[in-house]
């Protein structure tokens, strides 16, 4: 098993673990967090993805010198999409926690239970 | 129980469609087309020493310019959620609680925390500040800066959960940097090649501060901005649950 | 210049600095607002001229100052200009909704998420990057998740959140996709993907860079995330929650904007599935379509059934985008194309025509929602109110029939070419289950719209006639509420709905031009197609403008002459005598209508374009040109139908029919594809016997055959009384003209051809016509004899009638055609007379029970010999016309050997003199009710249209040559050798008939005792007076059944009212109940829970995905 290989697995694990949590557990705030699991997982692979052979992190400096940097470099882009990625991530959940808030408000409880009154 | 028999399945079904994509990858040899070209060509093109700062703040200057406008509709989202008029009787939100009979009201900080947040808090922002001033040199940038800061004043919160917050200069700060940012990404457009093009502003010496064009300016103006929005956020879930 | 950065720029910067506007105030933030939805509706607008002018296919525009594969570029092309200015000027009038409406004020966050929605929806459909399409994407979803909370309450929670996982799946599964898709092409550009795909392997996905398990995965999840975006069958039960629980402004946007524009992306990555995957797309869009309108119909709630009907509709947009490639070598689409656009052939077109129209529609439907505060379908509470709003009830008529496809909005056409490619290239089960579906789904919306319309004594399910159980205790009328005007939720923002509904007027005509002027493929110029169109926006015109119905009435007359002058002498034979049917019939049978006061808004438009469209009939020249004038009659007799002030259940089930007989006339010119305008000659065969089957049954159902039938009775009885005349006269020969126009098809085709040949080798498709004919002759007359209700007599005796004529022009001899011909124009005259004379004595006595009716001739003198001359004529017996009918038909039966036919006619017309004679006998003749003492004769209206037709009735008894020659020379094409006449006689290898001699001997018959009478008997002949015969002192308890007219064949009944068992309403409601059933049983699947949704997506995606590469 090689590097690339080690991350994705451990990426899509926890991705499979949200998706378990998103289906399994009653309580909204679990619920969330199951699904911040499974971006963490898909962030995991989007890194994996990125990796090459032996790289280092693409900023120059004294031992990084642009003439003879391909091959010794990770790819700049999935890190780039991962930090996007992550943001909206973000910003999804505190929007979903607000949901949870008012879910609590509306409904006086905290469980996907009583989140069915929309139906048919 | 079928129901749980099914999740199992689905699972397995996840697992077995997903399979293809974990095994059959080995580690990559060679960088992608782009990203050989980002390597070569990046450093002279842009002159910022953190290649993925370019990418992000430049080669792909959209989608981050996309990702601030995801926060700033977030921000919205949570402020129009959570500033909604409260419900006309607070005590009944209490009664349905399981632990109804505790003190619902928080507790005030301990003086340690305190006088500690209060000691950190400008070591924090400065810190921030400098995350996301260096953007283009060292591992950070907008939104790391920002989100430093946010934690900032989040701790300001841990320690006195009343304390007001200034928010007029939040929304002028917020408003100011958004519209900043899209302005510098039309100074791009009129004044070098294209929207969000840096290179309006001289490139300088490569590893300085000073440096990559317009790339430091607007990753300080996400930085403010990042920051401006968090802290919003923090704040309307504070005050949504006092 | 094309300059899509401003767009972005603009919208952004506004939302960036909205917080500080709003701080200078309310007015601030709403200009500001106002003027960007403006600027992002007009930039595409110049964008498009621009592009039209200098002929560019598309201008790209990179980003950061580098070209496209190392940045992110932006396309400017026709489709992407097209769909922008869609969903911008949506997104215009969303804004003006919100703007114009008081509650809940527009101000704050919402405008801002407005922005940003509708930036990313712009975002999506100008990027070339995919993860740029996901950042957009996210934009647009986190914008609409917090929208759906603006309704502040619990439910729109709980949407919200269920809303937000579903989304949050989607976007993971779509990075996993898009990250593989980028390390195995090393390109995020869209354009650099189709490239290295393409180059390395021909087919996308088939083999080469993207044809590896990885790759098929990738691509997969890319699609599938777009797919659950858009809600596909079964994973979307959190999309129509969101739909029912938002603000209803909120939920037009949703299926406008964000979904359209979701749509366009998923058009865009086309080009990356392989076609495997379109395949399945294909599937999974046509499942989506079909169990959405399933659903749909189960629905109490107004906004969730329009959710579903949304979800439905992008299902029928996928399906499309799934089947291009097969689609586009169909030769009608690829001829196809639209005023001013420059992209000519290909599915695009139908796209956006489809896309188009449902997001005006839909839009629209979900604002008039929120304006008649409609939440629940059965509309209580709203009865009858929204009859005072004519202007509200027109918009909401014309939103619901552009959503349902009907003509002439957009979907009408586009639903045309894509029914006739999908047929061209073989995809029949597909062509079925589009049409099924459409049909729900014009059941539904309809459904809807009557519920809302129909008065406060309207049942909605009134199919048959109601006796009174009892004398009514109470009087009716002080039940109804008085209330005045609905209540309505801020009626300033209809204009948002108004807008959109002329803009699909407008959207409507576009490729109506094309399609039926001489600049559309088939080169046919039917500009006249249409008039109707153009006297119903005249007419309405005429309404705003409140001129007298009268005046409108003398202007209608007038104009329908015109029109008959103009077009009737241009008519081949067989044409003219429908034509004088159809034209000078219906301009008669208009004098009636002059009697009306008041306001009629929308009478006399819908009547004209009925009248026109039935008319254009006769002079379309194109299949296309037949179908939309067909469905135009269709929806114009609908509406007058709904005028009835009973008649919501019976014109829902006459346009649940008429549309299944339009769909099935489309599906038979779509398999049979040749035009059945080629006057094919009897004995000529044609193939296509499926084809034929299909235009027989569509053609049936308007006449309203036997088992096809269960529409008529309650459509004709239920209309208003001045209307009805018009269905049962001239509308229902519509069929009959269809299948003497395609007679051909139906003269030589054994029913079952090839193998079965010899089990079954005389039945022709003309000699079932035949027995269907026969016995809905005799099930009309049966149905009608038992009847108390005067108007469900007279309409279960045309249905009996057109059964005579479908009998005789089955026979398809000369002599048969002949009566058929005869009869349908003999028919236009007594029937005529005997509706419009009902009407008059229904308007003067206020009942159409005719057991409290009796005694009229004395008041209404006129109206009974009317009413007399009528019955004879319609009954067969000498000396009027029937008799000439009758002669005809058995002769002609018996020459072809059809004794058993005969023999049910015979026993038809025997049973049609009983309730003719009930209908005489009890209205006019015996005693004098009490109340209608002083009754007068019917106004002069309805006697005019009754004196011409008695003088017609008469001419053509004296003289059977005046018509019985011009007949002749109709079908001389088809029969050369012309029947013998001897002066007055007809010849015929029987026997003859002398239609002079037959008048002169009756007389003489009937005068002699009459003279006999006066004369000689003078003096033991008396009057009887009215109370000559008296009650025994008390009033009976129950009236009317001691009226001897009440019951009056009840030995009859005894005998043989088994019959009457309604074995075909049964049949019908059966059907129905499948759909019902189907629908509750997969409506379990909506449990409500998320986790339950959640599954379903895993499971859709796993199970296509393992479908997809064929395993594991």
């Amino acid at each position: 098993m090689n590097m690339t290989q080690l991350v994705l697995l451990l990426g899509f694990l926890l991705s499979l673990i949200g998706f378990w949590g998103l289906m399994t557990r009653r309580d909204i705030f679990r619920m969330i967090i199951s699904f911040s699991l499974l971006d963490t997982g898909v962030h995991m692979v989007m890194i994996g993805i990125g990796y090459v052979k032996n790289g280092t992190a693409p900023i120059f400096d004294e031992a990084l010198i642009v003439e003879d940097a391909v091959g010794k470099v990770v790819d700049p882009v999935p890190s780039a999409l991962v930090l996007t990625a992550i943001v909206i991530g973000l910003a999804v959940t505190a929007l979903m926690l607000s949901y949870a808030v008012r879910v609590y408000t509306s409904r006086k409880s905290l469980s996907i239970d009583a989140v069915k009154e929309l139906k048919w | 129980m079928i129901k749980r028999f099914i999740i199992v399945l689905a699972l397995a079904a996840i697992a077995v469609g997903m399979y293809p994509l974990a095994w059959g990858i080995e580690d990559a040899e060679n960088l992608s087309q782009i990203a050989t070209e980002y390597v070569t060509d990046g450093a002279d093109d842009l002159g910022a020493a953190n290649l993925v700062t370019s990418v992000v703040v430049t080669y792909r200057g959209l989608d981050t310019l996309g990702e601030v406008t995801v926060l700033f509709a977030a921000t919205a989202g949570v402020t129009m959620l959570l500033a909604a008029r409260k419900p006309k009787k607070p005590g009944t939100i209490a009664k349905g609680k399981k632990d109804s009979g505790e003190d619902h009201s928080r507790r005030t900080g301990s003086e340690l925390l305190k006088t500690g947040a209060a000691l950190l808090f400008p070591i924090i922002w400065m810190f921030g500040i400098y995350i996301f001033v260096h953007g283009h040199l060292t591992p950070g940038g907008g939104f790391q800066g920002g989100v430093v800061i946010t934690s900032a004043t989040l701790l300001l919160f841990f320690a006195d959960s009343d304390r007001k917050m200034g928010h007029t200069i939040l929304q002028i700060a917020e408003a100011f940097s958004g519209a900043a940012y899209v302005a510098v990404g039309l100074l791009g457009l009129w004044f070098a090649a294209g929207f969000l093009d840096p290179r309006f502003l001289p490139a300088g010496e490569f590893g300085q501060v000073f440096s990559a064009g317009a790339i430091p300016v607007i990753y300080s103006l996400i930085g403010i901005k990042v920051g401006a929005e968090l802290t919003g956020i923090v704040d309307t879930m504070r005050r949504s649950a006092s | 210049m094309v300059s899509p950065i401003y767009l972005i720029v603009v919208i952004l910067g506004a939302a960036f600095l909205h917080p500080l506007f709003e701080k200078a105030g309310k007015t601030a933030s709403r200009v500001l607002v106002s003027a960007v939805l403006l600027f992002a509706a007009a930039l595409p607008v110049s964008w498009f001229v621009y592009l039209t002018g200098s002929g560019i296919d598309a201008v790209i525009v990179n980003t950061a100052g580098f070209q496209a594969p190392l940045s992110i570029n932006l396309r400017v092309g026709m489709e992407e200009t097209l769909f922008l200015i869609m969903i911008n000027t949506a997104a215009l009038l969303g804004g003006l909704f919100f703007m114009l409406r008081s509650n809940p004020e527009w101000k704050g966050k919402v405008q801002v998420l407005f922005l940003t929605m509708l930036l990313g929806i712009n975002g999506l459909i100008l990027t070339r990057d995919l993860f740029n399409v996901f950042v957009f994407l996210e934009i647009a979803s986190i914008s609409l998740y917090a929208l759906i909370s603006f309704a502040k309450k619990g439910d729109a929670y709980e949407a919200g959140f269920k809303y937000m996982i579903a989304g949050g799946i989607a976007a993971a599964l779509f990075l996993i996709g898009v990250i593989y898709i980028y390390r195995l092409t090393g390109t995020l550009n869209i354009d650099g993907i189709i490239a290295v795909s393409e180059s390395a392997g021909g087919n996308p996905g088939a083999s080469g860079i993207l044809g590896g398990k990885a790759g098929v995965t990738a691509v997969f999840l890319v699609a599938a995330a777009m797919l659950i975006e858009l809600k596909p069958f079964p994973a979307n039960g959190w999309g129509v929650d969101a739909y029912e629980a938002s603000d209803p402004g909120i939920s037009a946007m949703a299926s406008a904007v964000s979904a359209t524009g979701i749509f366009f992306v998923f058009y865009k990555l086309i080009p990356l599935f392989s076609p495997d995957l379109l395949k399945l797309i294909t599937i999974s869009g046509g499942m989506t379509f079909f169990f959405s309108q399933l659903l749909a119909m189960k629905q109490d709630k107004v906004r969730r059934m329009l959710g579903y009907s949304s979800i439905g509709q992008l299902g029928l947009l996928i399906l499309i985008a799934g089947l291009g490639n097969i689609l586009n070598s169909s030769e009608l689409l690829a001829g196809f194309s639209i005023p001013g656009i420059p992209i000519s052939g290909g599915i695009f077109l139908l796209l956006i025509l489809f896309a188009g129209s449902h997001l005006l529609s839909k839009a629209g439907l979900f604002w008039l929602s929120g304006i008649m505060n409609a939440e629940n379908i059965n509309g209580s509470g709203t009865n009858g109110l929204l009859r005072k709003r004519p202007a509200v009830a027109g918009l909401f008529g014309l939103l619901t029939a552009a959503l349902a496809g009907l003509p002439p909005f957009p979907a009408f056409w586009a639903k045309w070419i894509l029914i006739m490619a999908l047929a061209a290239t073989g995809n029949y089960f597909l062509t079925a289950v589009i049409l099924l579906g459409s049909l729900i789904e014009a059941w539904y919306l309809f459904r809807w719209f009557l519920n809302y319309m129909k008065t406060e004594k309207d049942t909605g399910d009134i199919h048959d006639e109601i006796v009174p159980e009892d004398f009514p205790l109470e009087n009716i009328e002080d039940a109804s509420r008085a209330a005045g005007i609905p209540q309505f939720s801020s009626l300033r923002s209809i204009a948002a709905p108004f807008i959109s509904a002329l803009l699909l007027l407008a959207a409507g005509i576009l490729p109506a031009i094309s399609l039926l002027t001489a600049n559309g493929p088939a080169g046919v110029d039917e500009t006249i197609l249409f008039l109707p169109l153009a006297a119903l926006a005249l007419f309405t015109v005429l309404d705003v403008l409140r001129i007298p119905i009268k005046l409108q009435v003398f202007a209608g007359i007038a104009v329908t002459a015109v029109y008959g002058a103009i077009i009737i002498p241009d008519l081949d034979g067989l044409r003219m005598i429908f034509g004088i049917i159809f034209i000078a019939g219906s301009a008669i049978q208009m004098f009636p209508l002059a009697n009306r006061e008041g306001r009629h808004p929308g009478l006399m438009g819908m009547l004209m374009a009925m009248i026109f469209s039935l008319g254009n009939l006769l002079v379309c020249k194109s299949s296309l040109g037949f179908f939309f004038s067909w469905e135009l009659m269709t929806v114009t007799s609908f509406f007058l139908i709904a005028r009835g002030e009973k008649a919501s259940g019976a014109s829902l089930r006459y346009l649940l029919f008429s549309l299944a007989g339009a769909f099935l006339i489309l599906g038979g010119l779509a398999v049979g594809g040749s035009s059945i305008f080629a006057d094919i000659l009897p004995g000529q065969a044609d193939t296509e016997t499926v084809s034929t089957i299909l235009l027989g049954l569509g053609f049936l159902i308007k006449m309203g055959s036997l088992g096809l039938h269960i529409w008529l009775p309650g459509s004709y009885a239920e209309s208003e009384d001045d209307i009805s005349t018009f269905f049962s006269t001239v509308l229902s020969k519509a069929g009959l003209y269809m299948l003497f126009i395609t007679a051909g098809l139906f003269a030589a085709p054994l029913l079952f051809p090839g193998r079965a040949a010899g089990l079954f080798p005389q039945i022709s498709l003309s000699s079932l016509l035949g027995w269907i004919g026969a016995l809905t002759a005799f099930a009309g007359a049966f149905l009608a004899l038992f009847k108390e209700d005067i108007k469900y007599t007279l309409a279960y005796s045309s249905m009996g009638q057109v059964g005579y004529m479908l009998l005789s022009f089955a026979l398809m001899t000369q002599l048969g055609w002949m009566n058929s011909l005869y009869l349908a124009v003999t028919h236009l005259l007594f029937k005529g007379m005997l509706f419009v004379a009902v009407a008059g004595v229904i308007y003067r006595v206020k009942t159409r029970m005719m057991y409290q009716m009796g005694g009229l001739i004395s008041r209404m003198p006129i109206s009974f010999f009317t009413v007399l001359i009528a019955i004879i004529a319609l009954s067969g017996v000498p000396p009027l016309t029937g008799f000439g009918a009758k002669w005809m038909l058995y002769t002609a039966l018996i020459e072809k050997g059809w004794y058993l036919q005969a023999g049910i006619a015979m026993f038809a017309s025997a049973i049609a003199f009983l309730y003719l004679f009930r209908l005489i006998h009890v209205i006019f003749l015996g005693q004098l009710k009490d109340e209608h003492r002083n009754v007068k004769e019917a106004p002069i209206w309805f006697l005019i249209p009754q004196v011409i037709s008695i003088i017609g009735i008469m001419l053509f008894s004296m003289y059977p040559n005046t018509i019985l020659k011009p007949l002749q020379n109709a079908i001389l094409p088809y029969f050369p050798t012309g029947i013998e006449f001897d002066g007055y006689t007809v010849l015929s290898t029987l026997g003859y008939w002398n239609g002079n001699a037959v008048m002169f001997v009756t007389m003489g018959v009937f005068m002699v005792p009459l003279i006999w009478m006066l004369i000689v008997q003078r003096k033991n002949t008396q009057m009887v007076g009215q109370f000559n015969i008296v009650f025994a002192a008390e009033r009976p308890y129950k009236p009317e059944t001691t009226h001897f007219g009440y019951n009056f064949f009840a030995h009859y009944r005894t005998a043989l009212g088994f019959l009457l068992n309604p074995g075909v309403t049964r049949f019908w409601k059966w059907t129905a109940s499948i759909a019902e059933v189907t629908g509750s049983a997969v409506r379990k699947l909506y449990s409500g829970n998320i986790q339950t949704y959640v599954l379903l997506i895993v499971l859709y995606v796993t199970i296509f995905l393992l479908l997809l590469r064929g395993g594991f």
